[in-house]
């Protein structure tokens, strides 16, 4: 799968550069997706492999893999501008306004990679649809993740669903319905379930680190923290002190190694891992249940593990 | 259920080692929670071959 990468990044650059002409959108769209290129491309790729699963063949969906990236390096760039926490990210090194307008372009040039596609105007109408639908949805969950408007687990659950799942499912059902097959139940399910455990994995990832994006510094609720905070110990005060505003981040400075302890101690670390793995167990047990999987089965594991 | 459970074997690492070996069966917890608390607790010796998810994003 490892070979597609760079396919997809080609389409995209192609893409980029038939409808940005002008400097300087043209030279910040292509410094964009040479950085993405850089990175990991899985959306693209469950795209593709789901395409291949059930019984594409057209080359076009490298295309199509190429628009669902370019949303979602839209979606980074705008989620990095709004956080304000990637410095090292070219977008985040020029003006905010002309990244802000380059990834609003990258917006519409997904839509327009995807309506050129020569897959049939119904199919195309029924996919723009779909994604659509998921899209929309990851917007309700961004805006409550933007205004950390989590205040237990259940609406913490809610919005990764929405924020995180729904564009893993829209990347699957994009390559399931352009083999011109129906909106698929149990893919949007595995989809769903393997989003949820990658956004614990990250909210685990994001509590270990000692940085702009550590979600205790930003105070940010997620599994692990709400954990934490539900029944603490007397000698972890100073954390939830710190959570609601008592402290500020001079006063916690240097803590990092005690926060550490006192989420391995409380068993907030391993309830979220629990939590990760029981999403990942029930993608694995749902993927047995697609027959057209069997075959990619390996593939689809190593696009989520690498 | 779960969270008492895991704050439970949070506090004793005899249990932690009992429940990876299977001796102990946490009352509360569903086969699916079980199997995910093993599959966690084994993680920290993880071997190659089996699949670990990635950080995305």
């Amino acid at each position: 799968m490892e070979d597609l990468v760079p396919m997809i990044g080609q389409e995209m650059m192609r893409i980029s550069d038939k409808y940005f002409t002008t400097e300087p959108l043209c030279g910040y769209a292509r410094n964009f997706i040479r950085e993405k290129q850089a990175e990991s491309m899985r959306f693209g790729l469950l795209t593709v492999l789901h395409y291949r699963m059930f019984g594409g063949s057209s080359e076009q969906i490298y295309q199509a893999a190429a628009a669902i990236e370019l949303f979602i390096l839209a979606s980074d760039i705008l989620d990095d501008l709004q956080d304000g926490d990637a410095p090292h990210q070219v977008w985040s090194q020029v003006p905010a306004a002309a990244a802000m307008h380059t990834a609003a372009s990258f917006l519409v040039l997904s839509q327009q990679a995807m309506l050129e596609l020569e897959f049939g105007q119904a199919a195309l109408i029924r996919v723009a649809h779909m994604m659509n639908g998921q899209l929309l949805k990851a917007a309700n969950g961004q805006m409550l993740d933007l205004m950390n408007a989590v205040t237990d687990e259940d609406s913490y659950m809610f919005m990764v669903q929405h924020k995180s799942a729904a564009l893993i499912v829209m990347a699957c059902m994009t390559g399931v319905m352009l083999a011109g097959k129906e909106w698929h139940p149990i893919v949007a399910q595995y989809a769903e379930e393997v989003g949820m455990a990658a956004q614990i994995k990250n909210d685990i990832r994001d509590l270990v680190r000692w940085d702009d994006k550590n979600d205790f510094l930003l105070r940010k609720k997620t599994l692990l923290t709400l954990f934490l905070l539900e029944e603490i110990a007397e000698q972890d005060l100073w954390i939830k002190d710190y959570f609601e505003g008592r402290q500020q981040s001079e006063d916690i400075a240097g803590r990092q190694r005690m926060l550490e302890e006192a989420f391995d101690r409380s068993g907030a670390a391993l309830y979220g891992s629990v939590r990760m793995r029981m999403h990942f167990n029930r993608f694995q047990e749902l993927l047995d249940e697609v027959p057209e999987a069997a075959s990619a089965k390996e593939k689809l594991l190593q696009i989520f593990s690498s | 259920m779960l969270k008492d459970a895991i704050r439970t074997l949070a506090a004793s690492k005899e249990k932690m080692s009992m429940v990876m070996g299977g001796q102990l069966q946490l009352a509360g917890v569903s086969a699916a929670e079980h199997k995910a608390l093993q599959d966690a607790l084994k993680n920290q010796d993880e071997k190659k071959g089996n699949y670990t998810l990635a950080v995305w994003g």
